[in-house]
């Protein structure tokens, strides 16, 4: 069947005739509608209800309030009964709250320079190839917006259950044991032996039962999905000119990585929203020289070559590796895990593979590492108090009790374990929460600004937080997002157990131990060599100019080790893949110094060691002898971080990257894997290749 | 609110006649009008009523979503911002409740099935006669995002950027869902013919 035909069908669909409903029916919806507003009218405090916009706490582009309504919107069944009941200290909180915290208008902003008008309208063939402009959406909310006004009341996480351990040490109480059937239907496997080689054996013990994930796969996508993404567009081109500089805030989460993959191993291909480019770049360890010492925790490695997607373009690339702590001087970890065990989690590819993960993490431990487990349900326990990481006996048996059931509520837990943590501080060490959950996570809070704010003022005591998210079906990326962002921390997903090995195990010093935080990057183009420029990805971390300075704004950490790569597209002046023309009006452009001729900008990075409060800044110019003609020459990291780019950009839906086939991103995905001692690249490439065989090419 | 505090008192002196716009009824009924929320729902509801049964395909059943709906839009005005325009909202709600009403049917034709009485399902199919009934029911048969905006972009014809409005998401989002809903519509009207 052609286009055409399917427009003509679809164009008698919307002309067919719909049978007219009866004045009957309509009367009786009315009348059942006008009911339903006065038992709102009844039930409600109407200052309850008014809640104007909450402020923006963080300057990121795509906040994640509407996230956080859609969440609230599920609670909508705490209706009837429960609102009535909570809806006098609901008012008293949010009168506290709005009263002190929060604006009446959200402040203005816009981090983004005006945008240029003549875009994709340029016809192609007069102007070359340029870099295409998506449309640009407004950030728009959840369709249903009523959510907000049920939540529980503010204080309602104040009354933790508090009672003293049969020991009388603990203030915090202690989770029930499991109900038999739980335990038995989780089938744990005995302890592993104490000693490095238990994950590895771990690991191989399980990998026969994960590696079925095809079933329960299947399973899950019998369900409509409910999982949920920021929807964020792809950056629009800037004109050099107007908006030279350009800044945002590093992001070393993966999670997207692991959902795409998903995804695509399940035959679908990913939602655009659930595609972040600098996440899938990220992904993968690069080999950039590695800094000198702690004080210097990175240096950046600045590459310009030819896109490969457009001739008429030029990549500049940007890569940092955090300093890589060595074991010997490795900070002792203060570690509390919060794990969600509410029933939305029993599934197989949920609290099984929490626990999987965990007892991986545990064997990483040493005497000198606390380990704790607080768990959340109906109300929050704590199920292991903090036990040094070589007694992996007594650590292994805590993870094997846990069992799922009950309702979620979150508030409690998280500060439970925010308690257990700052009980057991260690001041030259890492402290951290890491949240195991599947999103569906109810926090007592009356919107997402108060668990956000609770994040950051645990954040600001030393105490980081960082995200694990498992399962699918009701999956909430935007919130993990918003989470780990908020509490210095990063955000993985886990599909499956070679993801816990990965970011537990291979890269657990990363994930664990913060070499430097608020790491920004801004780079000033020079109008004189560059005359637009993209970058590719970064979309939820976007600054505006003068936050780069300003060190009370929050920006992501980079972990032992760990690399860190962001591109830029750029249209060198002269190129004809040019979109705009230059200004009759305009001022004449600033003559750059005569010794900053040769170069395409100036790259700045700030950022602040683990344990301080005042920034550091590094610069570095981006100039012409960095810049190489032929992609073959440059290093197989450079050339795979462009393939990834590439295969991120096609799997969102842009138009950028629609002259390079999939055949050519694979091949150029498949020449840059070099050694790839974990697989990782593999992996890509056969990812890849089924990405080119869903999307019908 | 889009509607200023000056001309929402003022149009509060006045009744709810049919040129009001939908944000000052809005805006009253926010404020406790039953008046102009009575209005509100009587202006909208054949809409309402077509778009549920465009998805459903059903009498009976599209004016239970319709009335659904209505109830819904009682519950949640106090939450709708004025950030999606007031027939974008409701678009919304109303795929909502269609999607919940379709799961609600497949439980209970499960049901039915399993005790047996085929003959009630029978009678239970979905109205529509003649050569578009095998498109109608492809596009009821797709998953439930793509069907969606297949319903608000080529059935009910919303722009691109009016439907991202009502689904909740980024406009790209929308036209992806199309594209992919397209391909496996052509596909399923191969198999079918």
């Amino acid at each position: 069947m052609a286009d055409d035909d399917l427009d003509r069908a679809l164009d008698r669909l919307r002309n067919s005739p719909v049978p007219a409903a009866t004045d009957d029916a309509k009367a009786r919806a009315i009348a059942a509608a006008m009911q339903a507003f006065d038992a709102e009218a009844a039930e409600k405090n109407p200052a309850a209800r008014t809640q104007g916009p909450a402020a923006r706490r963080r300057l990121i582009s795509g906040a994640g309030q509407s996230a956080w309504r859609r969440i609230m919107q599920n609670r909508i069944a705490f209706g009837g009964i429960a609102a009535g009941v909570i809806a006098f200290p609901l008012v008293a909180a949010l009168v506290v709250e709005r009263g002190v915290f929060v604006p009446a208008q959200p402040p203005v902003f816009d981090a983004t320079p005006p945008r240029q008008q003549a875009g994709p309208n340029v016809p192609a063939e007069t102007r070359g190839r340029g870099i295409v402009d998506p449309p640009k959406t407004e950030a728009v909310g959840a369709p249903n917006e009523q959510a907000a006004d049920l939540a529980l009341p503010q204080d309602g996480y104040a009354d933790l259950p508090v009672a003293p351990g049969p020991d009388g040490e603990a203030d915090i109480a202690v989770a029930p044991e499991p109900a038999p059937e739980a335990a038995g239907a989780a089938a744990p496997p005995p302890p592993s032996p104490l000693g490095g080689a238990a994950p590895a054996r771990l690991e191989r013990k399980l990998a026969a039962p994960m590696s079925t994930t095809a079933a329960f796969d299947a399973a899950s996508q019998q369900a409509p999905a409910r999982d949920r993404f920021e929807a964020a567009d792809p950056n629009g081109v800037k004109v050099t000119a107007e908006a030279p500089v350009s800044t945002f805030s590093i992001d070393a989460d993966t999670a997207s990585y692991a959902w795409v993959r998903r995804s695509l191993a399940q035959g679908a291909l990913p939602a655009p929203d659930s595609v972040r480019v600098e996440e899938l770049i990220n992904y993968f360890p690069y080999a950039y020289p590695l800094p000198l010492s702690r004080e210097e925790p990175f240096r950046p490695t600045v590459a310009v070559y030819p896109t490969p997607w457009n001739a008429d373009t030029r990549i500049v690339h940007i890569g940092i590796k955090g300093y890589d702590v060595v074991p010997a001087e490795r900070p002792a970890a203060n570690l509390v895990f919060l794990v969600d065990v509410s029933g939305s989690m029993d599934a197989p590819d949920k609290l099984p593979l929490v626990k999987a993960s965990l007892k991986m993490l545990a064997g990483r431990l040493s005497d000198r590492d606390r380990i704790a487990i607080v768990t959340y349900a109906g109300e929050a326990g704590v199920a292991l108090r903090p036990t040094p990481g070589s007694d992996l006996a007594t650590i292994t048996a805590a993870i094997d009790r846990l069992g799922a059931g009950g309702s979620t509520a979150g508030a409690a837990g998280i500060e439970t374990a925010y308690a257990l943590a700052r009980a057991n501080f260690v001041d030259d060490g890492v402290n951290r929460v890491m949240l195991a959950t599947d999103g569906d996570f109810n926090v007592g809070t009356s919107d997402d600004d108060g668990l956000t704010r609770l994040i950051e003022e645990e954040r600001k005591s030393g105490v980081f937080l960082s995200v694990l998210g498992f399962g699918q079906g009701n999956y909430n990326d935007a919130l993990m997002q918003r989470l780990a962002q908020n509490g210095n921390g990063t955000a993985a997903y886990i599909d499956q157990l070679d993801e816990a090995q990965k970011v537990l195990v291979d890269e657990a010093t990363s994930t664990l131990f913060p070499v430097a935080k608020d790491v920004k990057i801004q780079v000033e183009f020079n109008p004189a060599a560059v005359a637009e420029y993209r970058l590719i990805g970064y979309e939820t971390r976007l600054l505006s100019r003068t936050d780069f300075n300003d060190d009370t704004v929050d920006a992501g950490e980079v972990g032992s080790g760990a690399t860190v790569t962001a591109l830029y597209e750029i249209v060198p002046v002269g190129s004809p893949a040019r979109l705009s023309d230059d200004l009759r009006y305009g001022a004449s452009r600033p003559a750059p110094a005569a010794s900053a001729d040769g170069e395409y900008g100036f790259l700045k990075i700030r950022y602040k060691l683990p344990d301080e409060d005042t920034s550091r800044l590094i610069e570095q110019p981006i100039d012409r002898s960095l810049e190489t003609d032929a992609l073959a020459s440059l290093s197989d990291d450079v050339r795979f971080a462009a393939a990834v780019a590439a295969f991120g950009q096609k799997l969102k839906a842009t138009r950028n990257t629609e002259a390079m086939p999939w055949d050519a991103v694979i091949a150029l995905a498949e020449g840059a894997r070099g050694p790839d001692p974990w697989g990782y690249r593999n992996g890509f490439v056969r990812l890849a290749r089924l990405a080119k065989s869903l999307s019908g090419h | 609110m889009r509607t200023s505090g000056v001309t929402a008192a003022a149009r509060q002196a006045t009744a709810a006649g049919p040129a009001e716009s939908d944000d000052g009824l809005v805006a009253r009924a926010r404020a406790g009008d039953r008046r102009a929320f009575a209005a509100l729902v009587a202006r909208h509801y054949p809409t309402i009523h077509r778009l549920a049964w465009r998805c459903c395909g059903d009498r009976t059943e599209a004016e239970d979503i319709a009335q659904e709906v209505c109830v819904r839009v009682a519950r949640g005005l106090a939450g709708f911002e004025g950030r999606s325009s007031f027939p974008s909202w409701l678009y919304g709600i109303t795929l909502n409740a269609a999607r919940d009403a379709g799961r609600a049917r497949a439980r209970r034709t499960a049901t039915l099935q399993n005790a047996a009485v085929a003959a009630e399902i029978d009678a239970a199919e979905p109205e529509d006669a003649g050569e578009d009934a095998a498109l109608w029911q492809a596009v009821r048969e797709l998953p439930p995002r793509q069907r969606d905006a297949v319903m608000l972009v080529h059935v009910e014809g919303l722009t691109h950027r009016q439907a991202a409005e009502a689904l909740g998401c980024a406009e790209t989002t929308v036209s992806w869902h199309l594209f992919t809903a397209r391909r496996q519509l052509k596909t399923m009207l191969a198999r079918a013919s």
